[in-house]
């Protein structure tokens, strides 16, 4: 329970017995409406309170904590006991908040066109006729729904497609290669001195990312602990961008990299397989010598640190590179796998068969439970025809998509706040996710339909329940949002090395040909398209490429200048089964011959607007589950434009990114940044620094860029999404971006850039009205009602931190219910910007008032800070002593940015500091 | 008839005459011109200043340089008429000091749209002068904004001043001289009952005087404070203490430039050669040339200081790779360039070369403005915020309406009021 | 004037030989009505210097005094506020609007005290009902003698006035 205070027990146990009643709603109706006469102990008004709730992507569980505010939850963070995010978040978690009241989503059920309710929809499913029943929805990891597929199993001829576009099943085949079952690999974060990316987002882009990000963050102080990141991967990620040692590499050499790696490891006497003459040489052969050197400099750094390494591999590469890192982390001694988490892991049919099922005579009925096949599988024709042939076909959907036109009947799908639900992390840890609002429509879960399946008339939430031995463990995992000792044991399995192995690293390693590119498949920050309706995450920039509001075809300069096109240059780029025209993006650090297309654009759903058309759809390259391919580019002539928020990404020499290696750092500490930091001479008077004084520390070592920030910002402080059409002409919203800066040496640092709070603020004098002034915590204050709106202050903020609402940009659908009420809403016309989370200031300043104390060092967490992943932003008084912000206000690496024009502004950051093997 | 009535009628007929021009053509063009200005002005109120081009990093475009461009070309006016009659330059201060006061007043209305079409909120722009409100606040006088409303404020109300005290005897003219009733009543009203006696020549002169005075050191003042919109930011290619002299020069040159697109057809159309003699122009011509040169001294002085102070993000500001750098070359061409040719006194006394020469620089100008706002936003501290800008129909719609609107005040006024100021003239024929 | 005589003159010189005449005569309540602004009218009316150029000063001074009492008292005193780490009194950026105030209430001033010296708010006076007066915005220059003067002499008048060669002579305001 450390890392958890009183105040939030409390609030916590309150939202488990609000939970419960939830849970217990009868359906909407005519009914009056009453005041309280007595308010429930847990409302109060304008406190919101927190519930801890489970969201889930492919299975995965991520535990959140989530603010209510009169009844609407209103935003998510990560809850710090659950191991899938200990504290941190990601974008897709910050932003599922907004698609709880998404006024794009279904709100009937249907049955041929016809609105008719759920509980008529699932009497029909209870009296399903026997026959085979096709089952599509994601990888499962709840225990309640493995109870229930097991229950519709008895009762009829079930098959199960477990789709996911994006899915895990590469790995776990990978470990049934090594051990001979699906093991899951259960890397030390914390202990590790040396961590291996063989092609893997480890840092934003898994189902872990959150966890691991904020455990890697705290070996990541620049002193003789630090450890070291080595990554490998075809376009650069937030990974790659915090690696000390980073090769671009195509996606099919990474298994070079990894097979030579085991050989250097057997060099080093450590127990490693015998493999193949052949498959050696052939892996030497297909890496550069510099590469080679790297990954055997990878093998000796991870011998030298045994049984304090993690390597991980990315879901994209095939089952023998996962084999080959389960090898690596095995002949070190690294930590030990454990029994998967999700249910039946290399089990369940595919749409290939299904589709073959449907063209049999025997006519199945088909449910697909929250997935969109039609738009992500290889053979969507096939599939809408299987799907419109069968004789019944349900789709349980959030949105009207591409799959719900060829299905029979709709159900409306839970969000997952709306719901009961259970779910377990990679760890295997078991969480119980609780509704936090009533639907506002006739909805189902995941649950719901498959009970309705069993036969089952309990509610989900007994099923849910029943999971669990009695009610204390109830409350307690209600209340924690996890349920204790859940964690899948750890598996002492002996790894082995069989011929197929053998057969599958020849087989990876074969020669490819030369004049095919290689198109590797990415997730999105949309992920597979699911989060396509999203405004939040269309708007996000790419944490790479700043693109927002479509794709493109990602590719290194050499390749852009072989294909002969540049910046937005429409490229033809073709599978051996399709082909899709996307405008051209050069990234620095990308691989040459490759071209990285993310998936999860191009949607095709004019029911939803804000996904429909956006980009281009890469699925249509794709055969089956593979995500590296091989093919051509061409140019297709003509260009496309790609809306950038961030075009210039050298810094100019302005002392914006300011870094050096370990080495160079330990041995002159104070010599990193020193000239960007201290006092300008001013001729003004010195401000009074009497009283809390509140400023703002980021380390620019921990940004891995990932975003999340971002998205948490707009959820808390009522930010609207602007279209690409406004983001194109610079008008995008966000208070914090994140700045990437690529310096000359070749170093990657990405600079959050919130309101820097200027003591000396250039915004502040020129306002003609009084509508920005600076308080006496030293806040930069932003007036909104006394804004006339005539954007000087903008023109003279040197760091562009302000946004202003040229239009009436404030949102007046279904959506507005996300919005915090502690946070004014915008009118058109007047400027905007970070407010160092003000709110949550007043707000703690007035506990302290009702409590009669000073407020407590870290009691103000903004939101930007409370969702990084990786720590990287503190928030905190200046005068604090002995916390980890006083610590960062005297720490050797820090700095001002645009320090030479006076500003003295009250964020301050941290130079980066890398731990690269080669440069000590 | 004496030779003074003669000289009198024969300006009034030449004033009252049908001119050798459609006149309603003129008057249709420019007024749908206007009337287009008023439907985009509604448009962008109701709608919201996002149909324009501006953005973050250019947070000031078109609207501002509109602003900057109009207060400019008002300066030749006051210059002509307060300046000039300090200097007891009548003799060809005289025949065109009511067209270019005309001009100056009507150039400032134009002005003065933009301060508050410009403004997120626009209904709110009257916070920016001090009234007693209920939330206790007052405008904030170390802004640049709120001097600049109180420099165009007084610029304006002192141009009226002072173009209506002075056109006070002609008008006087024109009620006792009018055929129509309703034209002598008009007219009575306001000549204020004008008499010509002693007494009012006396106090009248004194005033004209102070007026002139008084507009002198305004009409300096009024461009300095605009430039300080700029130069008090410290956005690169803003933050200079030349901007104030810079502008000022600039603002004559423009208002030249203007003079002679109004005076070389107005003279034209009415047959007014003998009074706006090609000696007036040739004047104006120099001085454009004098003007023109403290302007491209400004922009030799503007690189060197950013040279010579070494901050980065000024010598960054590099107009000739800037995304806009054709705007660059416009305005070196119409300002540097085209005045040259005002060294050889054919050209100065060729009225085509005359007009085309300073509609260039009246192209130049709006350049110029658009290069000290515009570009410096766009190259400004923080590269990651660099960005590239782009006016809309709206914008151009706009400034085109604003020119409509702006001929069709003049041509309004030149059909119904005395423009030549017969009085003065007839002084000093004596 | 009410009610007196006036005379039209061909030009300038004529009028001011006639005014010197007149003057000499010992007639003190003269007034001259000339279509622009005759140099040496007032010396030889022996009128005094305007006093409007005070007038002017002391509205700028008024103006320039009023508004940095005005920006002290509202930004200064009234609702101090930090900004940008400046002091809340700053006399540098207060004058541009302190001098801005001084020409604006300068010209006001002046503006408004010549209509009000020059009575420019009465449209009619009964020397506009002399026939042919009209030529005293275009060439004829005017002379008129006030009945209200001490050595008011209806007789003697004419015959001066008659010897200084004028074109036409009246009497308004009732005399005829």
């Amino acid at each position: 329970m450390s890392g958890i205070t009183r105040r939030d027990l409390l609030e916590l146990m309150a939202g488990g017995i609000a939970a419960l009643q939830a849970g217990c709603l009868e359906q909407a109706g005519d009914r009056e409406i009453v005041p309280y006469v007595v308010d429930p102990p847990e409302q109060r008004p304008g406190v919101p309170v927190r519930y801890t709730g489970l969201l889930a992507r492919d299975g995965f569980a991520a535990g959140v904590l989530v603010d209510s505010n009169d009844g609407r939850p209103t935003k998510l963070d990560g809850n710090p006991l659950h191991p899938a995010t200990l504290g941190g978040s990601l974008p897709w978690m910050q932003a599922a908040i907004l698609d709880l009241y998404d006024p794009q989503r279904l709100r009937d059920a249907r049955l041929a066109g016809d609105v008719t309710t759920w509980s008529a929809l699932a009497a029909r499913l209870r009296a399903l006729p026997r026959g085979p029943l096709w089952l599509v929805l994601p990888p499962q990891t709840s225990p309640t729904a493995a109870a229930l597929l097991a229950r519709i199993g008895a009762r009829r001829e079930l098959h199960v497609v477990y789709h996911a576009p994006l899915d895990h099943r590469a790995a776990y085949r990978g470990a049934a290669l090594v051990y001979g079952r699906p093991l899951e690999a259960q890397p030390d974060v914390a202990r590790a001195d040396v961590l291996v990316a063989l092609d893997a987002d480890v840092l934003a882009g898994m189902p872990m990312s959150a966890a691991w990000a904020r455990t890697f963050a705290g070996r990541r102080a620049p002193d003789r602990r630090m450890s070291r990141l080595w990554a490998c991967e075809p376009m650069p990620t937030p990974t790659g961008t915090l690696a000390d040692e980073r090769v671009a590499l195509r996606a099919r050499e990474v298994v070079a990299v990894a097979t030579c790696a085991l050989v250097r490891l057997g060099e080093l006497g450590l127990g490693v397989p015998a493999l193949q003459r052949d498959a050696i040489a052939a892996a030497s052969k297909r890496l550069d010598p510099g590469v080679l050197a790297w990954a055997r400099a990878l093998a000796e750094d991870l011998a030298d640190h045994r049984g304090a390494g993690a390597v991980f591999a990315g879901d994209r590469q095939p089952p023998i590179v996962h084999a080959l890192g389960r090898w690596l982390d095995a002949a070190c001694g690294n930590a030990a796998p454990s029994e998967p988490a999700t249910i039946d892991p290399l089990g369940g049919q595919t749409l290939d068969d299904l589709i073959e099922a449907a063209g049999r005579d025997r006519t199945p009925a088909i449910v697909v439970i929250d997935a969109n096949p039609v738009a992500t599988s290889p053979h969507p024709l096939a599939l809408t025809e299987a799907l419109a042939r069968a004789p019944l076909s349900l789709h349980a959907t959030r949105y009207r998509d591409e799959t719900t036109a060829a299905c029979h009947a709709l159900v409306p799908l839970a969000h997952e706040l709306e719901t009961w639900s259970d779910g377990r992390a990679w760890t295997g840890a078991l969480a119980i996710g609780q509704p936090a609002i009533r639907p506002r429509f006739d909805i189902a879960s995941t649950l719901d339909v498959l009970a309705a399946l069993a036969g089952e008339p309990r509610s989900a939430r007994d099923l849910v329940r029943a999971q669990l031995p009695d009610d204390a463990h109830w409350r307690d995992a209600l209340r924690t949002g996890i349920v204790r000792d859940s964690d899948a044991p750890r598996v002492t399995a002996e790894p082995r090395w069989t011929a197929e192995c053998d057969t599958a690293l020849a087989r990876a390693l074969a020669p490819a040909s030369e004049e095919a590119i290689e198109i590797a498949l990415a997730p999105s920050l949309l992920h597979d398209g699911r989060h396509a309706a999203n405004a939040w995450l269309q708007e996000l920039p790419h944490p790479i490429t700043k693109q927002t509001w479509g794709n493109a075809a990602l590719l290194g300069p050499a390749t852009a200048a072989r294909l002969g096109v540049g910046n937005e240059d429409v490229l033809h780029v073709a599978s051996a089964v399709g082909a899709v025209d996307l405008p051209a993006l050069i990234v620095t650090g990308a691989a040459e011959g490759s071209i990285t297309l993310e998936l999860g654009y191009g949607r095709r759903t004019p029911e939803q607007p804000i996904a429909d058309g956006v980009g281009a759809d890469a699925f249509v390259l794709r055969d089956d589950d593979r995500r590296i391919l091989a093919g051509t580019a061409t140019p297709a002539g003509g260009s496309a434009r790609i809306i950038r928020t961030q075009h210039e990404t050298d810094e100019q020499g302005r002392g914006l990114a300011p870094h050096a290696t370990l080495g160079e750092f330990l041995a002159n500490p104070r010599g990193l940044a020193a000239h960007l930091r201290g006092d300008q001479p001013s001729l003004l008077p010195q401000i009074s620094e009497a009283g809390t004084q509140w400023g703002m520390s980021i380390d620019t070592s921990l940004c891995t860029g990932c975003s999340a920030c971002m998205v948490a910002c707009q959820a808390e402080n009522n930010i609207p999404s602007v279209g690409p059409a406004d983001v194109a002409n610079g008008r995008h919203m966000n208070w914090i971006r994140i700045d990437r800066w690529l310096t000359s040496d070749g170093a990657v640092i990405n600079e959050p850039m919130p309101c820097q709070h200027c003591e000396h603020a250039p915004c502040e004098y020129v306002c003609p009205v009084n509508a920005t002034v600076h308080g006496a915590d030293g806040l930069n204050e932003q007036i909104y009602n006394r804004c006339v709106g005539t954007r000087f202050c903008s023109n003279n903020c040197p760091y562009k931190v302000r946004r202003f609402n040229w239009f009436a940009y404030e949102k007046t659908d279904s959506a507005s219910l996300q919005y915090n009420p502690d946070v004014t809403v915008r009118s058109r016309g007047v400027m905007e910007k970070c407010t160092y989370c003000v709110q949550r200031i007043r707000r703690a300043e007035h506990a302290a008032l009702v409590e009669d104390r000073a407020i407590r060092a870290g009691e103000v967490v903004t939101a930007c800070q409370a969702a990084c992943p990786t720590t990287a932003i503190v928030f905190g008084d200046l005068h604090e002593q002995g916390t980890r912000f006083a610590a960062m206000r005297r720490d050797p690496r820090r700095f001002s940015a645009l320090f030479e024009l006076g500003t003295r502004p009250r964020t301050q950051y941290l130079a980066k500091v890398t731990n690269p093997r080669s440069k000590p | 008839m004496s030779e003074l009535a003669r000289f009198h009628d024969d300006l009034y007929a030449r004033m009252r005459a049908q001119p050798s021009i459609n006149w309603k053509l003129l008057f249709g063009i420019t007024g749908s011109m206007t009337l287009l200005l008023l439907a985009l002005v509604i448009y962008v109120f109701a709608t919201g200043i996002g149909v324009f081009g501006t953005n973050i990093p250019a947070g000031w475009a078109f609207p501002i340089i509109n602003f900057v461009y109009w207060i400019g070309i008002g300066h030749a006016g006051t210059f002509i008429s307060a300046i000039l009659f300090l200097l007891e330059q009548h003799n060809w201060r005289n025949p065109i000091n009511r067209l270019t006061e005309t001009m100056t007043i009507f150039a400032v209305i134009q002005a003065a749209l933009f301060p508050v079409m410009h403004l997120g909120r626009p209904w709110f722009g009257y916070w920016l002068f001090p009234y007693p409100d209920l939330m206790g606040t007052w405008p904030q006088v170390k802004s640049a904004l709120p001097w600049d409303a109180a420099a165009v404020t007084t610029y304006f109300t002192v141009s009226v001043l002072f173009w209506y005290l002075g056109m006070i005897p002609d008008l006087a003219s024109v009620r006792d001289h009018a055929k129509s009733r309703a034209r002598r009543i008009a007219f009575g009203i306001m000549a204020m009952g004008w008499r010509g006696s002693a007494k009012q020549w006396r106090h009248w002169r004194v005033s004209y005087l102070m007026l002139a005075a008084i507009a002198t050191p305004l009409v300096v003042s009024v461009h300095s404070v605009v430039s300080s919109d700029f130069a008090i930011g410290i956005t690169p290619g803003w933050h200079t203490t030349l901007q104030p002299p810079y502008f000022v020069a600039g603002a004559i040159f423009s208002g030249f430039a203007m003079v002679l697109v109004l005076a070389i057809p107005t003279r034209f159309f009415f047959r007014l050669e003998h009074v706006i003699t090609d000696r007036v122009l040739d004047n104006c011509a120099k001085l454009m040339l004098i003007t023109g040169w403290v302007v491209a001294y400004g922009y030799l002085m503007d690189d060197f200081g950013a040279y010579y102070g070494g901050e980065a993000a000024e010598r960054t500001l590099d107009f000739v790779y800037h995304p806009a750098s054709s705007i660059f070359w416009i305005t070196m061409f119409c300002n540097v360039v085209v005045p040259q040719m005002f060294w050889s006194r054919r050209m100065r006394r060729n009225r085509k070369v005359l007009f085309i020469g300073s509609m260039a620089v009246l192209v130049g100008m709006w350049g110029e403005r658009f290069m000290i706002i515009v570009e410096g936003l766009l190259r400004d501290h923080m590269p990651s915020a660099w960005g590239s800008y782009t006016p809309t129909l709206v914008d151009i719609g706009i400034l085109a309406g604003t020119f409509g609107f702006f001929s069709f005040l003049y041509l309004l006024f030149v059909r119904f009021f005395p423009f030549i100021p017969v009085s003065e003239i007839k002084e000093e024929r004596k | 004037m009410k009610r007196g005589m006036i005379a039209e003159y061909r030009d300038a010189d004529s009028l001011l030989v006639a005014i010197h005449v007149v003057r000499s005569r010992g007639y003190t309540a003269l007034e001259a009505y000339t279509p622009f602004s005759v140099h040496g009218i007032d010396e030889a009316l022996g009128a005094k210097r305007s006093p409007l150029s005070l007038a002017a000063g002391l509205g700028a001074a008024a103006g320039a005094v009023g508004a940095y009492a005005l920006e002290w008292f509202l930004v200064a005193h009234l609702y101090p506020l930090t900004l940008g780490a400046h002091p809340p009194h700053m006399p540098l950026p207060f004058l541009i609007i302190t001098i801005e105030m001084g020409f604006l209430f300068g010209g006001l001033t002046v503006f408004f005290a010549c209509l009000f010296a020059a009575r420019l708010f009465r449209l009619w006076d009964p020397v506009c009902e002399v026939p042919g007066f009209e030529s005293a915005t275009r060439d004829g220059f005017w002379l008129a003698v006030g009945a209200d003067d001490p050595k008011w002499d209806r007789g003697e008048l004419e015959g001066v006035i008659g010897g200084t060669g004028p074109r036409a002579m009246h009497g308004f305001g009732g005399l005829t």
